[in-house]
């Protein structure tokens, strides 16, 4: 085990890859233990870039490929045959850039809807009032047609029922069964990179924050790992610590709050009801440490602002280990509960080969058997404490998929109230940081969701190029479309919600 | 699971204290202005300087020195703690939801006059709301916190539905970028007169840091007209239930809010 | 008109339209309190309904006759099913007898899910066919359980059922199994748990509501109306079903008797809609198939008694 958290160690290294051999190079990387961490593009004077980020599973690292494209070219060959977890990153490239993967099986707009004007590739260009007012021929989005005796669509969204974000499923049903399920995003497309390219550093904090509100904590913190891992500074350990325990609170919070959604989607308004109240418990210590339920405006590169005295620290480590008794005694209302095991088993299955095929992240990874945390593979200290399971094979089906969340949930107040109980508050200036030229800086962290990733890279004048965002969720969207084939229709919300995605942090 | 089951069923009921309480002391709150003095004529500029979302600007003028904006603010905290004279302060009010979008906008020594009263009698005791995420899920969060036990909106006659048809009031979060404004115009098309629009959160109400992008998130406003503004990023549910009762126009929504 | 015939109006009256909405309210506030939520206030749904009688119409231009008429049809169908059964214990104005009562409630399921596929939409066709498919189940359970009634009571008139004297001594569980299937029927048409969330905003999880998504306005009330005189009817049927084995004559015990019973049906709803999880779609014929089962067995006891 290294005693330095590896994905800060910089510089990040950076190597190039020729553009022809990045897709059998990315085979062999992968099949060695590394993971496709993001695949994104950038501009630079001589064309445009490919840019892999590979996760190194197995040492805890990272390492950034670039692979120049010649100059004025607009496509190259798309790696998805070969490599599946690329399939959506590349859409996302054809759509931001205009860069074409060709061969793609399936190449559609992900973000970039009809509604934006021709031509429009917002990363590749300075976007002019002009061009925004061209005129619009996009071509209609197309949905898969499935065809067959008796087989109806239905088109549900955007704009969804309950109080969660918009997106557009397309269900084709026979009967009441889910042959295929077709899911159109990009309906909360807000420009977050482009503005993250385009903004003060100290702005982009509170971009970061916003870019899936939800995960404001997390988002923070890789947003801090990645600046100071492109500074090549580290904050004091102290406020590491404190950090991880906001993700840690904010893993709880979400989690919990999702078994009660599950409970809601149930229809059983008493778990729904216990759950919500420990949620706002767990908001509550959040707001106690932070001043903010989502432990926004706090988490800062190098530095933590209002960082709590010692007394409101361990006030709260006291409060946080409160509220795992009375989670561990409300989670049998969903997990011992005969009918609610019955209604959640074998529904909305993930096996475990196509979870590996999809490079699925975080707890729907875990719950399909596939062993992957960066808290585990980074080793970050103050992690030390928890004594991390093997890998849990389970049947990837919502009922594991809740069992995991609850068991993580659970976890994470424990590892909060450890945290927070040593953390000794420490000044450390906020002093400007200089960024180095064309050089990567990194940020990964074990968001609730799973693995979240940003990736800032700066040009020669070192000044931000680029910035990406991977939000876990990103990964695990054709999840669940996979997932809830063969399901029923109105299993559909139970199934979405043990994924509990995230459109926005999708979306971008 | 049966013990489980009788400690809930034990458990007291949650929804108590009083209703609209100010926030914890912990929490940041919204900055709001006092009367002390601004120093800006001196040369102090740390406010503005400091706050990313250009909620602040000030000016020599010595009546109205600086303006702070709510519609735009991210509840961040800078300016409340660095302001050395006290101007602008922390302000822990839950009843922060205004009629008019200038009534956000609080300058020193100021009071806007009175927003004309288009409360509607009869959603006093009743009213159902739809609710449309455009890209802001904290926001949607706190909404869902609204009718859980422990702020529960239901007692004031508030539900949730799923059908624009059945909607009385149009609740909307997040900056709307391009892609949701037809479906939030046809949202709203849906419903039947007479309906109310309300924008929760500064990025409902002036589309926060996304404003002025490619993607036209510059909140709700350049798409529908909002009858009720909450800031707040993201609104408490406490500020939500202000907003959802004035739109009722419910006598608990009147008393010492920032709408004069 | 005689004076008797003329109050037992009036009082009906009363009750059809009063007790529905109160026991909404009651229920709503009751599942709040078991949430730990302080919940509506119990007239929450009087305040519901002058609200939307208050509110215009918003109609998809999609839509025909049938989707604007369609919720008065139903509504009447239930008022006059009020009017022909003794649900609330005395004996009913209008002689009706078994069969009309199923003819008027499977009209007003008709008008609805003619409706919801007049709207085109994908949710108004999922819903009406959803609800067919339980109607598969319902009705017929509906038709045994109040056949096994009529047949201890003596005759078909429903009034019979309301005059208990006619009924000799107990009912050998004849009544009790007809009134079990006939609750399990009324589950089904309020939809109550567990085979119906009746606070989902899920639309693909939807049955019956997912039929009236695009109603609104002063329509909308006439089905909220409606959706609490059903409960009601039903609730009071399975109450005469119960008192008659409980042999209760007196026709103020009866009222009283009906009232407390149809009570506890609620609060009875109240703790099986916040505890229970709703089952599977396709575990539904499981359950159903025990109404029934019983309503069968309450039939053919009560003809061999016969
Ligand atoms: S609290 Fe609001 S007004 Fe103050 S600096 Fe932050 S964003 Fe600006
Ligand atoms: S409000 Fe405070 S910080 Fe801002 S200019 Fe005035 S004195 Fe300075």
């Amino acid at each position: 085990m290294s005693d330095q958290p590896s994905a800060l160690i910089s510089p990040i290294p950076l190597e190039n890859v020729p553009i022809l051999q990045l897709r059998a190079r990315l085979k062999t990387e992968l099949s060695d233990g590394n993971r496709l961490g993001l695949l994104t593009a950038m501009s630079s004077p001589n064309g445009s870039q490919i840019i892999s980020l590979l996760v190194q599973t197995l040492s805890g690292g990272v390492r950034v490929l670039i692979s120049q494209l010649p100059h004025d070219a607009a496509s190259y060959a798309s790696l998805t045959p070969d490599i599946p977890q690329a399939h959506w990153f590349e859409r996302e490239i054809n759509d931001m850039w205009g860069i074409r993967p060709l061969g793609h099986p399936r190449l559609k707009s992900l973000v970039i809807h009809d509604t934006y004007p021709d031509n429009l590739f917002p990363l590749a260009q300075q976007v002019s009032p002009a061009l925004m007012r061209k005129r619009n021929n996009r071509a209609a989005y197309r949905f898969s047609v499935v065809q067959g005796n008796g087989v109806y669509e239905v088109p549900v969204g955007p704009v969804h029922a309950g109080i969660i974000e918009p997106g557009h499923f397309r269900f084709s049903c026979l009967g009441e069964v889910i042959e295929n399920l077709e899911i159109r995003l990009g309906y909360v497309h807000r420009g977050v990179e482009e503005r993250l390219t385009n903004c003060d550093w100290k702005a982009m904090r509170h971009v970061v924050e916003a870019a899936s509100s939800d995960t404001a904590a997390a988002n923070a913190v890789a947003h801090a790992q990645a600046i100071e891992s492109l500074a090549g500074v580290q904050a004091p350990p102290d406020i590491q610590r404190l950090r991880s325990a906001c993700v840690e609170i904010e893993r709880a919070a979400c989690h919990i709050g999702d078994l009660g959604g599950i409970c809601n989607d149930l229809g059983f308004g008493a778990g729904s009801a216990a759950f919500a109240v420990l949620r706002g418990t767990v908001l509550g210590i959040a707001e106690m440490i932070t001043g903010s339920r989502f432990m926004t405006g706090v988490i800062v590169p190098l530095s933590h602002r209002n960082m709590p005295a010692k007394p409101l620290c361990t006030a709260a480590a006291n409060r946080l280990h409160e509220c795992r008794k009375q989670l561990q005694s409300t989670i049998p209302l969903l997990l011992q509960n005969s009918s609610a095991i019955e209604r959640m088993e074998g529904m909305g299955v993930m096996k475990h080969s196509l979870a590996q095929d999809f490079g699925l992240v975080g707890p729907a990874g875990r719950a399909s058997g596939i062993d992957y945390d960066v808290r585990k593979v980074f080793r970050l200290p103050e992690y030390d404490c928890m004594e991390w399971q093997t890998p849990n094979l389970y049947d990837g089906d919502v009922l594991a998929r809740a069992k995991v969340r609850a068991t993580e949930a659970t976890t994470a107040l424990d590892l909060a109230s450890v945290m927070l109980a040593s953390v000794t508050p420490v000044s450390a200036p906020e002093s400007v940081v200089e960024l180095p030229a064309d050089s990567a800086g990194v940020g990964i962290v074990e968001a609730w969701r799973g693995e979240l990733i940003h990736l800032i890279l700066t040009n020669s004048d070192g000044v931000v190029a680029r910035y990406k965002i991977k939000d876990p969720s990103f990964n695990n969207w054709t999840a669940l479309a996979v997932a809830a084939r063969g399901n029923l229709l109105s299993d559909f919300p139970l199934c979405n919600k043990s994924f509990g995605l995230s459109y926005s942090g999708t979306d971008l | 699971m049966l013990p489980a089951l009788l400690n809930y069923l034990r458990g007291a009921r949650q929804t108590r204290g009083p209703v609209l309480p100010d926030l914890m002391d912990v929490n940041r709150g919204l900055p709001t202005l006092t009367s002390s003095p601004c120093i800006h004529n001196e040369g102090c500029t740390t406010c503005a300087d400091g706050c990313v979302s250009d909620a602040i600007s000030l000016s020599t003028e010595d009546t109205a020195m600086v303006t702070l904006d709510l519609g735009k603010c991210l509840a961040c905290g800078h300016c409340t703690h660095a302001c050395p004279t006290g101007t602008i302060a922390a302000s822990r009010i839950t009843r922060t939801a205004v009629r008019q979008r200038s009534n956000l906008v609080l300058t020193a020594g100021v009071t806007s006059p009175p927003a004309a009263t288009n409360m509607r009698e009869m959603f006093r005791n009743s009213l159902v709301v739809r609710y449309v995420s455009t890209g802001d899920n904290a926001t949607d969060m706190e909404v869902n916190a609204c009718m859980n036990p422990l702020f529960d909106a239901s007692r004031f006659g508030i539900q949730f539905t799923a059908s624009p048809r059945f909607a009385d009031a149009l609740l909307i979060g997040g900056p709307v970028p391009l892609a949701m404004h037809e479906p939030l115009r046809a949202t709203f098309e849906a419903m039947a007169h007479p309906r109310l629009v309300i924008a929760a959160g500064m990025q409902a109400v002036s589309g926060g840091l996304f404003t002025g992008g490619y993607t036209k998130a510059d909140g709700v406003g350049k798409v529908l007209q909002p009858d009720i503004w909450i800031p707040g990023n993201p609104p408490h549910p406490w500020m939500i239930i202000h907003g959802l009762l004035l739109a009722m126009g419910h006598p608990l929504a009147f008393a010492n809010q920032l709408d004069p | 008109m005689s004076t008797s015939t003329a109050m037992l109006l009036a009082e009906l009256a009363v009750e059809a339209l009063v007790l529905p909405l109160l026991l909404v309210g009651i229920l709503r506030t009751l599942r709040a309190r078991l949430q730990k939520r302080t919940g509506p206030r119990i007239l929450q749904p009087f305040y519901d309904l002058a609200r939307l009688t208050r509110k215009s119409s918003s109609i998809s231009l999609e839509t025909g006759p049938v989707f604007r008429t369609a919720p008065a049809i139903s509504l009447t169908a239930y008022l006059l099913v009020a009017l022909v059964t003794p649900w609330w214990g005395l004996c009913a104005p209008i002689r009706g007898d078994l069969i009309l009562v199923i003819f008027l409630l499977a009209t007003a399921r008709m008008a609805i899910g003619l409706a919801a596929m007049d709207t085109g939409t994908a949710f108004g066709g999922m819903g009406a066919s959803r609800e067919s498919m339980l109607s598969i189940f319902v009705e017929p359970t509906m038709v045994l359980a109040l056949s096994a009634a009529a047949l201890v009571s003596g005759n078909l008139w429903l009034n019979g059922l309301a005059k208990p004297s006619v009924i000799a001594g107990g009912s050998a569980y004849v009544l009790p199994l007809a009134a079990a299937a006939l609750w399990l029927a009324a589950a089904v048409e309020t939809s109550r748990m567990p085979i119906e969330d009746p606070v989902t905003h899920l639309e693909l999880t939807m049955i019956h509501e997912a039929q009236l998504l695009e109603y609104s306005g002063a329509r909308l009330a006439l089905l909220e109306y409606q959706s609490a005189l059903k409960l009601t009817v039903l609730y009071g049927l399975v109450a005469q079903l119960l008192l008659n084995e409980l042999v209760i004559r007196e026709p103020f015990e009866r009222w009283v008797g009906t009232l407390g019973l149809i009570l506890c049906l609620v609060v009875a709803a109240a703790i099986l809609d916040t505890l229970l999880v709703r089952l599977h779609w396709r575990k539904l014929p499981d359950l159903l198939i025990f109404g029934l089962a019983f309503s069968l067995v309450a039939c053919l006891l009560a003809a061999l008694r016969g």
